[in-house]
């Protein structure tokens, strides 16, 4: 199922809605978005899916216990990352009620 | 006001729908990624036959001249001593004897033996002694493990039995030398290909379509065909057939699952059937064209050695277990050759890494059972009938093979090397990045995480009990499994029994 | 409570610790001795009673009160790791037992090494024998660190013996190469570099200081993997000091640190140098970690703190083997080894540095403890001398 095209084309639309998310979210919670904020929230969430889709290609192949190092390791470096991405949108925001 | 409020209510719309939909994204990921490393086409040689297999593009990756070095006078190998099965047969039969001699009496020293196995051991003592001890302790006791195990593994040697089976007929052994048998039955028109090129082309085409996963073509060097004793001929000494000017070399590998829970449950036969049949094949469709040809493959029909061949072929490199690498297989590549005198265009042979990751690696000489593997960080000072290469202790490899349970044969080496990899976007990755890679940092990490965040078993685990319970690399697959399918009483070594 | 005031109980307890250490050491030196009788009379069975010579090399005597000749214990590197045997020479000089102790090597070579008759083919040699891989032994293929550890003790032992206790003139001992390369110069240079940043302020001292920090956290901590650890400070404890032309890299790590506290009070390994402490700081700027938490709380914690620490090093005596008791996370950052259980904890450890500055070495680091006792007993020291003068 996942490797059929359709799966991807209706990925692309998720994307497409997570992305208005994003900024539905921006402007509620009152951020400077600038276009290079943008660019490293699209990069952890590119590095929270490869977290998610590597190690679990490595536990498909039968391999779960290098699946969950792999996990844990990548998954302690995204949320740590994670948490200063967050700091770095909220620098500055527009506090309003 | 309704404006602003039409707004807010889309604006929470999105908001919830962003977050839903990252939360789909993550499962569906997840998801992605799990059938990706169970996708079925991801099994290498094992999903089609229209030259998908072959996907790696050799042209990046070719090199000038012959991948080896000749450091001194090269002469071609021994069938008899230099190739373990010929000896251990022969040695076994000096020791049983005959309806007519006695056999050999080991206190008698090696004087006592016959030429060729006189002036070998005399010259290779330890060689002497590894044999003994197979003849004289490994093997009795194997027989008495057989007897308690051989249920626990009836389902791995059924399958393997389906694939050797077709040996029995298949393909036919020559039954004269190669003037008379490689002709025998060409076809009086031979046709003309338009160029080498196309000859090579059309080659490797077909040859995929019987069957081999990879191909490749190279002039046939003299120094890798056996000195005497050519298959269909006598015993005595033969000059290098004019007519074997080309060399096509096919492989296949192993099933990949089954490959993995070697030492134990694996099987050579699977991967020497599919690569003997395709070779018999290729013969026979040269036949056809107007060719002479002769198929030199596994199990035992061999008139040259292989391994160098790959090389010259450019289809991969040796490693330091000492057979040779692909790109798209590593390790794991059971091979064939067509000798033949069709103009082709022949291949260069390829570097993507293999040398210099070797040298720091070191995984299948830390895994194996035997200790047959050097831990040497180059092969410097390895040097057989001239060539410098990597090199194993040969006996006491097939002494595993003789103590172990299950089909004939270890394999672990080809299990365990990093290279021996399913075709999954991880390892393409990772296979890219590492040939791409000059300073060989990448291989470096690679082999890092590959001895830090991959589990492998003790290597003493994989010895007969007492000292290991036949352990397997990784569990068996269910349909190897024969307490799954059958209502059986069987004793686990694995498991202590 | 003001310092001041606590002041005479702490002294009380620094006192407590330092004499409880002294007493685990007397107390693992005893068992130990006593756990390595069995190996003595496997290596020399015609003692009938062993006297201690020195801490690793006993006198067998017989029955009727003859020297049967001398023991000696050591452990040499071999593939996996210290390699223990208990060696025996007669009076002559001779190899006449040998047993191994204790080794961590891979279980098939060390069965292969052991069929193919080591270390018994090593008996009948003399102190005179030159004891070379290649020279005069054979290797084994494939074992070559093993057997050449069980040759190292062999011609370690004999060579000792034979010189110390048999009078006997014995080969010229392979000279050791000393080992001084980019990370003991690197090193020094750390050290003296930070000590100078900490002491004078100027205005890229922070900036300094990050530098550094980066350093080591990638020479020490990635490339390296060797920060310092309890692992080290017990086997100086122990009596288990390496050779110092081949490990001049601990000597530094320790030396400067315990230099630059007692001349000017300055932790410069912790505050410039420390991988961990560097990949703490890190993820703490990258979550804007605050600086400290409640004092009631902080103060409770740093005993608790100290009682682990010294738990661990009274283990450690105890059992006489300095990483028994080692509880650092460090091994599981740098080289992705470790339990389960260190692999949560540094998760933790990590976690809990976005939010709050450098949590291990406040709360758990056995070499912070170990410098804050360090630290007190300086400042007792001087206090005593201006009373003094």
């Amino acid at each position: 199922m996942f490797s059929s095209p359709f799966f991807w084309f209706l990925m692309g639309v998720v994307f497409v809605l997570v992305a208005a998310g994003a900024r539905a979210w921006a402007t509620s919670l009152g951020l400077r978005m600038t276009w290079w904020k943008w660019l490293l929230s699209a990069a952890w969430y590119g590095l929270l899916m490869l977290t998610v889709s590597m190690p679990m290609t490595l536990v498909g192949e039968n391999e779960s216990s290098a699946g969950m190092r792999v996990l844990a390791a990548m998954g302690l470096v995204t949320v740590i990352l994670g948490v200063g991405l967050v700091r770095v949108l909220v620098r500055g925001r527009v506090r309003s009620a | 006001m309704t404006n602003k409020k039409s707004d807010l209510s889309r604006r929470s719309f999105l908001k919830m729908g962003g977050v839903a939909g990252v939360a789909l994204q993550v499962g569906a990921i997840a998801g992605a990624g799990l059938e990706a490393g169970q996708d079925k086409d991801s099994y290498t040689g094992w999903q089609g036959r229209e030259g998908e297999t072959q996907f790696v593009d050799r042209s990046g990756l070719e090199i000038d001249g012959p991948a080896y070095e000749a450091v001194g006078p090269t002469r071609r190998p021994n069938k008899t001593t230099e190739y373990i099965f010929g000896r251990a047969y022969m040695f076994h039969r000096a020791l049983r004897g005959g309806e007519d001699s006695a056999g050999w009496n080991p206190e008698d020293g090696p004087e006592a033996l016959d030429e060729p196995l006189r002036s070998f051991y005399l010259d290779n003592p330890e060689a002497l002694a590894a044999d003994l001890k197979r003849e004289q302790e490994i093997l009795p006791q194997s027989q008495e493990h057989h007897e308690k195990y051989d249920p626990f593994f009836r389902l791995a040697e059924a399958w393997s039995d389906g694939w050797s089976d077709i040996f029995r007929s298949y393909p036919r052994r020559p039954q004269s030398p190669p003037i008379e048998s490689d002709f025998d039955g060409v076809h009086e028109v031979k046709l003309q290909p338009r160029s080498p090129e196309m000859a090579a082309e059309l080659i490797k085409t077909v040859a995929h379509h019987y069957g081999a996963t990879l191909v490749g073509i190279c002039k046939l060097n003299p120094d890798w065909v056996y000195d005497a004793n050519v298959v269909g001929g006598s015993r005595e000494p033969f000059e290098v057939p004019e007519h074997w000017e080309y060399a096509i070399a096919i492989g296949v590998p192993h099933e990949w699952d089954q490959v993995l829970s070697n030492p134990a449950h694996g099987t050579s036969y699977d991967a020497y059937a599919r690569s003997a049949v395709a070779s018999g094949r290729i013969a026979a469709f040269l036949k056809s064209l107007g060719y002479p040809a002769r198929a030199h493959h596994p199990p035992g029909t061999y008139d040259l050695i292989v391994p160098p061949i790959l090389v010259d072929a450019g289809l991969g490199q040796q490693g330091r277990a000492g057979f040779v690498l692909t790109p798209e297989t590593g390790a794991n590549f059971r091979a064939a050759v067509v000798t033949t005198n069709l103009p082709m265009k022949v291949d260069k042979p390829i570097d993507f890494g293999v040398s210099e990751f070797c040298m720091h690696c070191k995984i299948c000489a830390e895994q194996c059972p035997s200790g047959s593997i050097s831990f040497a960080d180059t092969n410097e000072g390895m040097t057989t009938r001239g060539y410098r290469h990597w090199e194993i202790d040969t006996t006491t490899c097939f002494n595993f093979w003789e103590s172990a349970m299950g089909p004939m044969g270890c394999r672990l080496c080809i299990a365990t090397c990093p290279y021996s990899r399913k075709n999954n976007w991880v390892h393409d990755m990772v296979r890219r990045a590492s040939t791409a890679d000059p300073t060989g940092q990448v291989d470096k990490a690679m082999t890092w995480m590959q001895k830090k965040t991959f589990d492998v078993p003790d290597v003493a685990d994989y010895l007969p009990p007492p000292d290991g319970r036949f352990a397997s690399y990784r569990q068996a697959p269910k349909w190897l499994d024969v307490e799954h399918w059958f209502d059986i009483d069987v004793i686990n070594p694995q498991k202590g029994g | 409570m003001s310092a001041a005031r606590t002041k005479p109980r702490d002294r009380i307890l620094a006192m407590l610790a330092m004499a409880t250490v002294i007493v685990a050491w007397f107390l693992g030196y005893s068992r130990h001795a006593a756990d390595l009788l069995p190996y003595l009379e496997r290596a020399l069975p015609e003692a009938d009673r062993f006297e201690s010579l020195s801490g690793d090399t006993w006198a067998g005597w017989t029955v009727d009160s003859r020297l049967a000749g001398y023991v000696q214990i050591g452990a040499a590197d071999g593939y996996g790791g210290p390699l223990q045997m208990a060696v025996a020479l007669d009076t002559g000089g001779t190899v006449i037992g040998i047993t191994i102790i204790d080794q961590v090597e891979t279980p098939t070579f060390i069965g292969k090494v052991l069929r193919e008759g080591y270390p018994q083919a090593l008996l009948g040699r003399s102190v005179g024998d030159p004891l070379l891989l290649g020279q005069d032994v054979d290797g084994i293929s494939g074992a070559t660190y093993t057997v050449s550890a069980m040759v190292e003790n062999v011609r370690r032992t004999s060579r000792d013996i034979g010189e110390s206790r048999l009078g006997l003139k014995v080969p010229a001992p392979h000279p050791r190469s000393l080992r001084f390369g980019w990370p003991e110069i690197m090193l020094i240079a750390m050290y003296l570099v930070g000590f100078l940043n900490l002491r004078y302020a100027w205005p890229g001292r922070a900036w300094l200081r990050w530098l550094s920090l980066l350093m080591g956290l990638v020479m020490i901590g990635f490339v390296l993997n060797q920060p310092l650890t309890l692992a080290f400070l017990n086997r100086l404890l122990l009596g288990f000091w390496p050779a110092w032309q081949e490990q001049l890299y601990w000597y530094l790590l320790v030396g400067g640190l315990l230099l630059f506290m007692l001349i000017d009070d300055r932790n410069v390994y912790c505050d410039s140098i420390c991988p961990f402490g560097a990949a703490q700081e890190c993820v703490g700027k990258i979550g804007g970690a605050r600086r400290e938490t409640d004092a009631r709380v902080a103060t409770r914690l740093k005993w608790a703190h100290r009682v682990l620490v010294w738990l661990a090093v009274v283990t450690a005596l105890v059992l006489r083997h300095p990483s028994i008791s080692s509880y650092e996370v460090f091994g599981a950052l740098f080289d992705f080894t470790g339990s389960r259980v260190l692999f949560v904890l540094l998760g933790l450890v990590l976690l809990t540095s976005l939010v709050y500055r450098r949590p291990w070495c406040r709360y758990l680091c056995p070499i912070t403890a170990f410098a804050d006792l360090i630290r007190f007993l300086r400042s007792w020291g001087r206090d005593q001398w201006r009373r003094a003068r």
